[in-house]
């Protein structure tokens, strides 16, 4: 299989599209205010070629904040796309797509993913689809996008999930995250109660008022909470693995975060890593399980996006990942891992 | 659906069908509708309970972190105390070592007055060689005196005997002239002898007097030596109690010792006890992070059947 990677830094699709031949599958990245003009366009250019498309920043070797970027794989692909209605009530009505999607591309072992673009209810949605996906042996990547849209085949949809499966016809896939945070020194363990998971709120922590317990372990100010999120974001534990949850602001006496957090989830608070040793080991791991590689898709989360500019080391780390061969993707609000939502995670799949 | 698949079975059915059956679509959601909204309050009942139960664990986990804390407090005062034992027993080693010096110097200190003594003895014998001397001195004395008596004696026969025969000369006239001048000569020098001899007895006497001095100064001598040499037994005596009391500190170091020793057993006792229960605490808290961890991993579950009873109702209707 072969992936290919363009863009325009002014929003030009064809120039994107430049050099894009016979694609099996494509992938638009937009901005919020081409994303039907770029969906429109592009199924003009390529009738009848599944596609899913978002409204986020796209990157290879550089960041493209408001232009266009396409993803597409060619050659020894099997691919199918589709989408999932009403995510924020009831994703399970269309799971009937997601089977039939499956059973089109026929998944063998280890050689299938289902990349998707969510707009919002990202746990449920997961939830809803992992159970299949895992019995199909199918893994799972893909974010939350912008704007509260996203496409599928030529269609721009709200409230849904645009996914595709893409089958290696030429070898085997996998799914990686990298996590640039650890547990604290202390490493806290707090368990939440009165929270709201329509509002991604947690009200205690411990028995009392999430946003005090956040001030005093970490010894801030109230409004430097969403700020410090960068460096001390909230892990939810499960089990012996762990998934970031970050923090949007402060909601009375409670936080509000980007992900759902439950009555009695164990949290603790993470400090960050030298994300570029990070980098090091997730480029390490990947080159042992792979001897080629025609392509890496990769979701960055916004925050991870923020903070490494504000150390300007964007460039350098996506530098650094383009030592894998074709490390392309997005720059999203959540990242999709299996059946995890994450938070301020890369969460990728890697291509034989 | 499994209310149409009733209904479809009601064929099967002998009884009629209940009421409930019998009404519209949307009247016969309602007890799912129930039985929803009761699964979504157990669950949340579960949440719940499960909060107060990691709560729960969680405070008998931080319980178990101040055991362990405290132990390892406990440890090491025990540990402290050990090292308090040792220096014990070092300590009371350096008794032994400063006794052995007492004795050393003691020792040393006896020898020297041993040698005083032998010195002392034969200043003594000295004394009494001359005590000897001196009586042998007297008895020659005594003997020159008793000659010098004998030649005064013969002087005087002498003289006598000059004198007659200068006498006698005198009466041979002219021819015992000679023999006067003779005679005169044999009484000048026997008086010249008993002149001498008069000296020398003169200087004997004065000899004498300073012997009886001398004789006298060393009897006191010894009699202060002999006073010397009583204090010096004394010391030496003293030296030896002094010896005889240092060899006790052996026994109060071994004691000391001996006790420290089996308080350092006793200790370690202590400290295998205080092992086996950071052990055995070790154990539980590992129990306690798994059952913690199963915990964590109910949350995901939780979530799980929250996400998907939340799609139930909105599908139904």
């Amino acid at each position: 299989m072969k992936q290919f990677y363009g863009a325009s830094n002014t929003g030009v699709l064809s120039e994107a599209v430049k050099g894009l031949q016979a694609p099996k599958v494509i992938i638009l990245m937009s901005n919020p205010k081409q994303f039907e003009q770029h969906v429109a366009e592009l199924e003009r250019l390529f009738p009848g070629v599944p596609s899913i498309g978002v409204v986020d920043m796209c990157y290879d070797r550089r960041v493209t904040e408001e232009g266009v970027g396409v993803t597409a794989y060619t050659e020894g692909v099997e691919a199918s796309t589709d989408v999932i209605e009403k995510v924020s009530v009831m994703p399970a009505k269309y799971i009937g797509r997601v089977e039939k999607a499956i059973e089109k591309v026929n998944p063998g072992r280890n050689d299938t993913v289902c990349i998707d673009f969510c707009t919002g209810n990202d746990a449920c949605v997961l939830t809803t689809i992992s159970g299949l996906l895992t019995q199909k042996r199918v893994k799972l990547m893909g974010g939350t996008g912008d704007a509260g849209k996203v496409s599928c085949n030529g269609k721009v949809y709200q409230d849904a999930c645009a996914f595709a499966m893409i089958r290696n016809m030429n070898g085997k896939v996998e799914v990686y995250k990298e996590n640039i945070y650890r547990p604290m020194e202390a490493n806290y363990r707090l368990v939440a109660s009165k929270t709201d998971r329509s509002k991604y709120y947690i009200g205690e922590l411990n028995g009392r008022p999430a946003r005090d317990v956040y001030m005093n372990l970490l010894h801030i100010k109230e409004e430097d909470i969403a700020t410090q999120t960068f460096r001390n974001p909230f892990g939810k534990i499960n089990g012996t693995d762990m998934c970031i949850v970050s923090i949007k602001e402060v909601v009375g006496n409670g936080l509000a975060c980007f992900r759902q957090v439950n009555d009695s989830d164990v949290l603790t608070i993470l400090e960050i890593r030298d994300f570029m040793q990070i980098a090091d080991e997730t480029i390490a791991n990947i080159r042992r399980d792979f001897n080629k590689i025609s392509g890496v898709f990769a979701v960055n989360c916004l925050f991870r996006y923020l903070y490494f500019s504000q150390n300007h080391a964007m460039d350098d780390y996506l530098k650094k990942m383009n030592t894998l061969d074709n490390y392309c993707g997005f720059v999203g609000y959540g990242e999709h891992y299996n059946s995890q939502f994450v938070n301020q995670s890369m969460t990728c799949v890697v291509f034989e | 659906m499994f209310w149409d698949r009733k209904r479809s079975s009601g064929e099967i059915v002998q009884n009629p069908a209940p009421a409930v059956l019998m009404q519209t679509p949307q009247q016969d959601l309602h007890p799912v509708e129930y039985i929803v909204k009761s699964i979504d309050s157990y669950q949340k009942q579960l949440a719940e309970n499960e909060v107060d139960s990691l709560m729960e664990l969680k405070k008998v986990q931080d319980s178990f972190e101040d055991v362990i804390r405290n132990n390892e407090d406990l440890k090491a005062q025990v540990g402290n105390f050990n090292d308090v034992f040792v220096n014990v027993g070092r300590s009371a080693d350096e008794f032994v070592s400063v006794k052995n010096e007492i004795v050393e110097k003691v020792e040393g200190a006896k020898e020297k007055m041993q040698s005083m003594r032998s010195s002392a003895e034969g200043v003594q014998d000295h004394f009494n060689d001359m005590e000897e001397i001196f009586a042998e001195f007297k008895v020659s004395v005594g003997k020159i005196e008793r000659s010098m008596k004998q030649i005064v004696g013969i002087a005087n026969q002498t003289n006598i005997l000059a004198l007659n025969a200068s006498i006698e000369a005198a009466r041979a006239g002219d021819q015992g002239k000679g023999f006067a001048v003779v005679a005169e000569e044999v009484r000048n020098l026997a008086e010249e002898i008993k002149k001498l001899v008069g000296e020398v007895g003169v200087y004997l006497q004065d000899a004498e007097k300073e012997s009886d001095r001398l004789s006298t100064s060393m009897q006191e001598s010894q009699k202060a030596m002999k006073l010397s040499n009583a204090e010096v037994d004394s010391a030496y005596d003293s030296f030896g109690e002094i010896i005889e009391t240092a060899q006790g500190v052996d026994q109060v170091q071994q004691s000391i010792a001996r006790a420290a020793t089996e308080a350092g057993g006793e200790l370690k006792i202590i400290e295998r006890s205080l092992e086996l229960v950071e052990r055995d605490c070790g154990t539980l808290m590992e129990h306690i992070s798994k059952a913690s961890d199963l915990g964590t991993s109910k949350g995901v579950v939780f979530e799980n059947i929250d996400n998907m009873l939340s799609q139930i109702m909105p599908i139904l209707k």
